[in-house]
C-alpha cells in the first residue's frame, strides 16, 4: 500500500449527460485524468466542450436535474467524491478543494460585504474562534491578494470593486483554508487584458507558495502555455490529446490540437489590405472628436459631473483599409462606434465621410449615409432577432432602403449574400437558434453587406467566438474587403487578433488616443508605456512562438 | 433627491385625495335628514344647516375646511359631538394591530413555505404548496369569513361570532385577513427564491461548503426579498383599506368600520379624519418600505 501512488485527483471514465426538451446531450463522454500535488493541469477546449461541466462535478455543483452523472468516479486523495454523504462532501468544499469562477461580479453575493463573504469560509469550517476572528483573517487574506486598504475595503460590497479586484476577492475566498486543489474556471476571461496577466501571476505565485494542485480551465492557448505543466485538450466531451504541455503543443498528435495551434494569430501571415507604401484616398476623417456624458448622482441636478468618454480623437480611415481601435473597457472605443453610426451626437469635433460633414446630414442624405456604413456587433446571439428567419434578417437593409433592389430579387440576393459569407443558400429559411456562434456572426456580416456598404464597423465582432472560429471570421472579412472594396473599423480589446488584419492601429485609454500608427510600427516599436503593457499582456510565451511558426509553415 | 421627489408626490396625491373625499361625501345628501327627526320642519333643517355651516356655498365650506386643517382642527363629529380626529385615532390602533399581526403571519408563512417550495421546483412539496397558496390567493375573504363563522361560531360554538375580547376573538378575523396575502406572497417568494437559488453566487456558496439552510436563508433569501417587499407593501396598504369588510363582518371597532358608519350617517368630519389617518399610515408605510430597500440592498444605498 505504501508504494502505491495515490494522485491528488483522479477522474476515471466520467460521463455526464443533460436531458432537455431536445433530447439527451452527452456533455462529458468518458473523461479520465489525474492531477498531482503542486502541479498545474490545463483543461483546454472551446465552449460546449464539457470542460466546465467536469469542473462542476468535481466541485459537486452540477445542476441535477437536468444534469446526470451516468458513469465514472472522481477520487480525491483516494476517496471517491461521488460516493460520499452530503455532509462529508460539504466538509471538503472550500477547505480542501476550492474554485475560482469566470465572472466574479455574478459569483459574489451582491448584498453582503466582501469581508463577510471571505470570512464565511472560516466560519463554515469552524476555523475561527468568533466572527471578529474570521473577519481579521479575511482582511489578512485581502492584503495577501493585493487589495490596498483591506481593513476598510472589507466592509464594502462587490459592486464597489473593479473587475480585477473582484477576482482577487474570489481568489482570497478560494485560498482561505489553503486547499490542496484549486480549480480556476476561465479565471481571466471576463477581465481586461492588462489585468489578466496580474491575476494569472497572482494565482501562480500563491500556488507555488502553498503547493496546491491547480486545474486551469481555459479556451486560451496562450494562458495554458503560460501556466500549465500538463494539458488535456477536450472536444465534444472527450479528451483528444493529453500530456506534458510542451510536448503536446510542439508535436501535436490529434488533428484538433493542430487546428487549435494554427488558429493562433500568425505574426508573419498578413491579411492586410493595401501595402503600407500606397496611400489610398481618405474615406472617413475624424477631427478633434469629443463626447461628454452627464453623470447625475448629485442631490441637485446642476452639481452633476461630466464624463469625457471620447477626448479629441483624430483618425483617418482610407479606402480598402482596416483601422483597428484597441482599448480596454471604458476606453471610449464603443462610443466612437456610436458616433460614427450617428447613434449619438458629439460634444465637439467633426467627422467627414467622402468630404461631407457627417453630423450635419439630414433626411435623405442621412439615409444614404446609413447605407454606406454598416455595423457588426459583438454578441451574435443578441444582435439577431430570434423570431425572424435568416432571409428576413439579411434582407432587412433592403426593406429599409427600398431603392436598392426590387422585392422580387431579394431572395436571390439573400442567397448570394449567404454564399458570400460561407453559408449555404438553403440556410435562408432557418432561424438564428439553429446556428452556432460563428455561423450567426456570418449571418450578421451578410446583413451588413446587403446594402452594399463602403465601411463596416466591427465592434468586438469576434470577441465572443472561440479561437478557431475567430480566425475563420477574420479571414472572411479580409477576403470580403478585397472582393468588395470595403473598409473596416475593427474595434477590439485584443491586440493579437488585429495584428495580421489591421493596416493601422489606434490604441485608446480613458477616451484619449495614446498611440496611433501603422500596425508593424506599433507592434515592433511601441512608443507608449500603455501600448507596451497591452502588448506584453497579450503575448504568447516565447516557447510557444517557435512552435506556432512551425505549425503554420508545416500546414 | 429620489426621496424628496417621492415625498412631494405623496403629499400632492394626499391633497388630491382630501379634495375628492370632501366633495364626494357632500354629494351623498343632506345630513339633516339623518340627524333630525323625520317630521322636522323646513325651518328646523335650515337652522341645523346654518349651525354646521352646510348652508354656505360649497367652496366656502372647503376654504373653511382647509384653514381649519392648517390649524390642525379636523372638525367635530355630528353624531358624537366631539373631535373627529379623536374618534379616528381611537379606532385606528384596533385596525393597526389586526393588520400588522395578519401581515406578520402571512409574511413569515410565505417565506417559510415559498422557500420550501423553491428548493425543488416541480417537486411534491412545491406542488402541494402551490395549490395551497393559489387557493389562498383566490378565495374571496367575505365568503371565508361567513363560512368560518357558520362552522366555528354558530355550529360548533367554539369561537365568538364577533366583537373584541380575549385571544379567541382574534382567531377568525386574523385567519380571514391572512389568507390572501399569504397566498400571494407565497407565490412571489417562491418565484424570486427559485431565481436566487439558480444564481451564480449560490454556486459559490455551495463551493465554499455552506449548508443548504445557510444557502437558502442567508444567501438566497436576502436577495429574493426585494420583490417580496414591494408586493408586501402593496398588500399592507390593501389590508388597511380592506379591513373595512372584516371589521364590519366581525364588529371590530377599527377605522374601517368607523368609516362605513360615518358614511352611512353622513358624518363628514369623521369620514375626512379617518381617511386622513389611513392615508398618513400608508405614507409612513411607504417610507418604511424605502428604508427596508436601503437596508436590504447595498446597491440601492450607493446608487
Amino acid at each position: 500500500m505504501t508504494d502505491a501512488h495515490v494522485p491528488l485527483l483522479e477522474i476515471e471514465g466520467l460521463k455526464v449527460q443533460f436531458s432537455g426538451s431536445r433530447g439527451v446531450v452527452k456533455a462529458v463522454d468518458g473523461i479520465s485524468l489525474t492531477v498531482e500535488r503542486g502541479e498545474t493541469l490545463a483543461i483546454l477546449g472551446e465552449s460546449g466542450s464539457g470542460k466546465s461541466v467536469s469542473a462542476s462535478v468535481v466541485m459537486n455543483i452540477l445542476d441535477m436535474p437536468p444534469g446526470r452523472i451516468t458513469a465514472g468516479s472522481v477520487r480525491f486523495e483516494g476517496r471517491d467524491l461521488l460516493k460520499m454523504t452530503p455532509a462529508e462532501r460539504r466538509k471538503i468544499n472550500g477547505s480542501e478543494i476550492a474554485i475560482i469562477f469566470q465572472d466574479p461580479l455574478a459569483h459574489l453575493n451582491p448584498v453582503y460585504s466582501v469581508g463577510w463573504q471571505i470570512a464565511e469560509v472560516f466560519r463554515i469550517h469552524g476555523r475561527a474562534r468568533d466572527a471578529a476572528g474570521a473577519m481579521d483573517k479575511a482582511v489578512a487574506l485581502m492584503e495577501r491578494v493585493g487589495i490596498a486598504n483591506a481593513r476598510s475595503r472589507a466592509d464594502q460590497y462587490p459592486h464597489q470593486f473593479s473587475g480585477g479586484q473582484r477576482q482577487r476577492v474570489m481568489i482570497a475566498m478560494a485560498l482561505a483554508l489553503s486547499p490542496k486543489l484549486i480549480i480556476a474556471d476561465e479565471p481571466t476571461t471576463a477581465l481586461d487584458v492588462t489585468v489578466q496577466r496580474q491575476i494569472l501571476d497572482l494565482i501562480k505565485d500563491l500556488q507555488r507558495e502553498m503547493g496546491m494542485g491547480l486545474i486551469l480551465i481555459t479556451h486560451d492557448l496562450a494562458v495554458a502555455g503560460l501556466m500549465a505543466d500538463r494539458v488535456a485538450i477536450i472536444k465534444d466531451g472527450t479528451i483528444v490529446e493529453s500530456g506534458v504541455i510542451r510536448e503536446a503543443f510542439t508535436t501535436p498528435k490529434a488533428a484538433y490540437t493542430q487546428q487549435l495551434l494554427a488558429a493562433i494569430p500568425d505574426v508573419e501571415k498578413s491579411q492586410r489590405g493595401a501595402p503600407e507604401t500606397e496611400l489610398r484616398p481618405p474615406l472617413l476623417v475624424a477631427r478633434d472628436l469629443s463626447k461628454d456624458y452627464h453623470l447625475s448622482h448629485g442631490l441637485v441636478r446642476g452639481s452633476s459631473g461630466m464624463m469625457r468618454a471620447v477626448d479629441r480623437v483624430n483618425f483617418t480611415l482610407r479606402e480598402k483599409q482596416t483601422l483597428g481601435i484597441v482599448g480596454e473597457s471604458g476606453s471610449g472605443k464603443s462610443t466612437i462606434a456610436r458616433l460614427l453610426m450617428r447613434l449619438t451626437d458629439p460634444t465637439s469635433g467633426s467627422v467627414h465621410f467622402h468630404g461631407k460633414d457627417l453630423f450635419s446630414l439630414r433626411g435623405a442624405d442621412l439615409l444614404a449615409f446609413r447605407r454606406d456604413v454598416q455595423m457588426v456587433f459583438q454578441d451574435p446571439y443578441g444582435s439577431l432577432n430570434p423570431k425572424m428567419s435568416v432571409a428576413d434578417i439579411v434582407a432587412e437593409p433592403l426593406a429599409i432602403h427600398r431603392d436598392i433592389l426590387s422585392r422580387e430579387r431579394w431572395r436571390d440576393r439573400v442567397r448570394d449574400l449567404l454564399a458570400m459569407v460561407g453559408l449555404k443558400p438553403d440556410h435562408a429559411d432557418r432561424y438564428p437558434h439553429q446556428f452556432s456562434g460563428g455561423q450567426r456572426q456570418r449571418i450578421a456580416i451578410a446583413r451588413a453587406l446587403a446594402s452594399q456598404p463602403r465601411v463596416i464597423i466591427c465592434d468586438e465582432a469576434v470577441s465572443a467566438l472561440d479561437v478557431s472560429i475567430q480566425a475563420q471570421i477574420i479571414a472572411l472579412l479580409a477576403d470580403l474587403r478585397d472582393k468588395l472594396d470595403l473598409s473596416y473599423i475593427f474595434i477590439t480589446h485584443d491586440l493579437p487578433v488585429v495584428r495580421s488584419f489591421a493596416d493601422e492601429i489606434m490604441v485608446m485609454k480613458g477616451g484619449a488616443v495614446v498611440e496611433y500608427g501603422p500596425t508593424d510600427d506599433l507592434f515592433l516599436r511601441p512608443k507608449d508605456e500603455y501600448t507596451r503593457t497591452l502588448l506584453s499582456a497579450g503575448e504568447i510565451p516565447v516557447w510557444m512562438q517557435r512552435i506556432e511558426t512551425v505549425a503554420h509553415h508545416g500546414a | 433627491m429620489r426621496f424628496f421627489k417621492r415625498s412631494l408626490f405623496t403629499l400632492l396625491s394626499m391633497a388630491g385625495l382630501l379634495l375628492l373625499v370632501f366633495f364626494l361625501s357632500r354629494m351623498t345628501g343632506d345630513p339633516s335628514y339623518l340627524f333630525l327627526p323625520l317630521d322636522a320642519s323646513a325651518a328646523d333643517r335650515a337652522a341645523f344647516s346654518q349651525l354646521h355651516g352646510f348652508d354656505d356655498p360649497i367652496y366656502v365650506q372647503f376654504g373653511r375646511y382647509v384653514v381649519d386643517l392648517l390649524n390642525l382642527d379636523f372638525g367635530t363629529s355630528l353624531s358624537q359631538q366631539r373631535s373627529a380626529m379623536d374618534i379616528a385615532l381611537e379606532a385606528f390602533p384596533h385596525t393597526l394591530t389586526l393588520v400588522s399581526m395578519a401581515l406578520a403571519i402571512a409574511f413569515a408563512g410565505a417565506i417559510l413555505f415559498g422557500s420550501l417550495a423553491a428548493r425543488k421546483p416541480g417537486g411534491m412539496i412545491d406542488r402541494l404548496i402551490s395549490i395551497l397558496s393559489l387557493t389562498g390567493a383566490s378565495t374571496p375573504d367575505f365568503w371565508v369569513a361567513i363560512i368560518l363563522v357558520l362552522i366555528f361560531a354558530v355550529s360548533l360554538g367554539w369561537l365568538p361570532t364577533s366583537g373584541v375580547g380575549g385571544p379567541l376573538y382574534w382567531i377568525i378575523p386574523l385567519f380571514v385577513l391572512v389568507l390572501r396575502p399569504f397566498g400571494l406572497l407565497g407565490q412571489v417568494v417562491r418565484g424570486s427564491m427559485i431565481n436566487a437559488l439558480s444564481s451564480p453566487y449560490v454556486k459559490t456558496a455551495y463551493a465554499k461548503g455552506a449548508s443548504e439552510q445557510k444557502i437558502i436563508f442567508v444567501h438566497a433569501l436576502r436577495n429574493s426579498m426585494l420583490p417580496v417587499i414591494t408586493v408586501a407593501g402593496d398588500l399592507a396598504a390593501n389590508l388597511l383599506n380592506g379591513a373595512v369588510i372584516v371589521e364590519t363582518v366581525f364588529g371590530w371597532p377599527g377605522i374601517g368600520r368607523l368609516m362605513i358608519d360615518a358614511i352611512m350617517q353622513r358624518d363628514f368630519a369623521v369620514i375626512q379624519a379617518s381617511i386622513l389617518v389611513t392615508a398618513c399610515a400608508i405614507l409612513i408605510l411607504n417610507i418604511l418600505l424605502d428604508i427596508a430597500y436601503v437596508v436590504l440592498d447595498p446597491r440601492v444605498r450607493h446608487a
